[in-house]
């Protein structure tokens, strides 16, 4: 009996434990108990300013956050990607362009291979790439996102990294680095905007020591215009909305793989695994010869209505067609 | 093995023999003989593999544009890289001596038409014809597309999430290069346009999804017309 506790302690409520190991199987090795965990209630009131010291409700989210990257959940990619198509979306107000969260989503999915994605769509690239790739502090690395940008970065515009990360406060540190990348730059809006809050997560993820920067903090957060303390308080507050959208995620990914035991497709588990790596996902990125997850594009459409049907899964667009799923 | 990119393992880029003056002239001798040199603007990253590591390479242009003042010519940034460029006031002598000589494609032949289509793109880039078609409230043909794409001046964007999945276009760096933009955000007057909200998604101009109105029947556009030849059935891809 105790055995039987113990193998149903991976996955939240299903009626039929067989089929729930197998997909817990082949979707979601890692998964054991919940890595989100509530946070106590006195966290939120600290961040919009009560009495608590801004650094001392910082501390707790931080380290919030710094378990979740640490258990390396299945929907970690998930997580991450949303979190960049967030940073994104500020970049792109900072930018100017005319694109909001689901646009620049379209802007990347419906760009076929070879084509250009556009502005927009290139600065959502921009920082998927700048979330997949390794955290490093070297300045280079930013010099060549900001030649990607078509921005002529200043001579040691990113010389601040190196000397910022000495701070003790890692969230203290990664403000810093945005600070000294806007004044490299001599202005605070446009690309430079968006590279010192890419300078500030590279400076926190490497601080925390995480393989790769979580996109936290966003373009016209970070910068010279606003007072230390705001900007502190500020970037608090949004990684308590980060810390909320894991939370969220955490139960969608539960509820997916749940789900994705009762629809019995040839390949499932190879298109929950892509559901849990991406933001959205189309139908046709499920049905690519190189995934080869779901054979034809008709049969990875029926597999992803099916779960809608189940709750399991958002149809994003609320387009008839060229419909994007995810979490 | 080396990267291609780093060269020669001959070619010293440091240059550490030499007093700090005499290596200063020759880095700047090397970067404007690089840019000189090349067919399109070359990027900070490969002038960066000509100098030392502590090089200052915005000073070193800097200086080169100083020396460069009371030439003809000069060093310009376009398109993401520095490139020499005439100055404008001997484009007239340049024309009178009947124009560069080279093969380029002859960009001061675009018609009025796409001129307008090609500015056009850039300010609202993606944009598919149907909806730069309705902005202007005229049919724009597809043969004054096909020569922006043919002469490289705009390429293929996302699809439009419309039926038929018609193609948005996009300008490229050669846009940039032929007009003298340093990026998108040096077109004229952008940030006024867009204080005015012009810039801004209009529903009324939008692709709708199987919607033709009579203004398109009045246009003579309708959703099946922007299909390329040379692309795959958009339906292969996307769900209907």
């Amino acid at each position: 009996m105790i055995a039987a506790m113990d193998s149903l302690e991976p996955v939240a409520a299903s009626p039929k434990p067989p089929r729930r190991k197998r997909a817990a199987n082949a979707a979601a090795p890692s998964e054991k108990a919940p890595v989100c965990h509530i946070l106590p209630s006195w966290l939120p009131r600290a961040a919009q300013g009560g009495d608590a010291p801004p650094a001392f409700a910082a501390g707790a989210v931080v380290f919030a956050l710094d378990q979740i990257v640490r258990a390396d959940p299945a929907w970690l990619e998930a997580w991450r990607a949303r979190q960049a198509l967030r940073a994104a979306a500020a970049s792109a107000r900072s930018l100017r362009h005319r694109e909001d969260e689901a646009a620049l989503r379209d802007a990347h999915h419906l760009t076929r291979p070879g084509d250009d994605p556009g502005p927009a769509g290139k600065l959502y690239r921009l920082w998927r790439a700048f979330s997949a790739r390794p955290t490093r502090l070297a300045g280079p690395c930013l010099a060549a996102l900001a030649d990607t940008l078509g921005a002529r970065a200043p001579a040691g515009a990113f010389d601040g990294l190196t000397l910022a990360s000495d701070h003790p406060d890692p969230l203290a540190a990664a403000l810093a680095a945005a600070d000294a990348c806007v004044r490299g730059f001599g202005v605070g809006g446009g690309e430079a905007a968006v590279l010192a809050a890419m300078a500030a997560d590279l400076v926190l993820a490497h601080r925390l020591g995480w393989p790769r920067p979580l996109p936290l903090f966003f373009a016209g957060a970070a910068g010279r215009r606003t007072p230390a303390a705001e900007g502190y308080a500020r970037i608090v507050r949004e990684a308590l909305v980060c810390h909320g959208q894991a939370m969220d995620l955490e139960g969608r990914a539960a509820r997916l793989i749940a789900a994705a035991a009762a629809v019995r497709v040839k390949g499932a588990d190879r298109g929950v695994a892509a559901l849990l790596a991406d933001d959205v996902v189309a139908a046709a990125d499920l049905a690519r010869p190189d995934a080869a997850a779901l054979g034809s594009d008709r049969a990875a459409r029926r597999f992803l209505d099916r779960l809608v049907a189940l709750g399991a899964l958002r149809e994003m667009t609320r387009r008839p067609t060229f419909r994007l799923y995810g979490l | 093995m080396r990267p291609p990119a780093q060269g020669d393992l001959l070619f010293d880029r440091n240059l550490a023999d030499l007093p700090a003056e005499l290596r200063w002239r020759e880095w700047m001798g090397r970067v404007e003989a690089a840019i000189f040199a090349a067919a399109t603007p070359v990027p900070r990253e490969i002038l960066s593999l000509l100098v030392g590591d502590d090089c200052r390479l915005d000073d070193l242009i800097a200086d080169i544009q100083h020396e460069l003042a009371d030439r003809p010519y000069e060093l310009v940034f376009v398109a993401g890289g520095w490139r020499h460029r005439t100055r404008v006031r001997f484009a007239d002598a340049i024309r009178a001596a009947g124009g560069t000589g080279s093969a380029k494609p002859p960009f001061e032949a675009l018609s009025e038409i796409e001129n307008l289509v090609a500015t056009a793109i850039a300010y609202l880039q993606p944009v598919t014809r149907r909806e730069l078609s309705r902005l202007i409230g005229k049919e724009l043909s597809r043969d004054s597309f096909a020569r922006l794409k043919r002469l490289g001046l705009i390429g293929a964007g996302p699809r439009a999430p419309a039926r038929g999945a018609p193609l948005t276009y996009v300008t490229t760096k050669l846009f940039l290069e032929v007009f003298g933009l340093g990026s998108l955000r040096d077109l004229p007057d952008i940030e006024a346009l867009e204080d005015a909200g012009l810039l801004e998604p209009r529903p009324d101009l939008a692709e709708k999804v199987g919607v033709d109105d009579e203004f398109d029947r009045v246009l003579g556009l309708f959703a099946d017309d922007d299909q390329e030849d040379d692309e795959a059935a958009p339906s292969a891809r996307f769900d209907e």
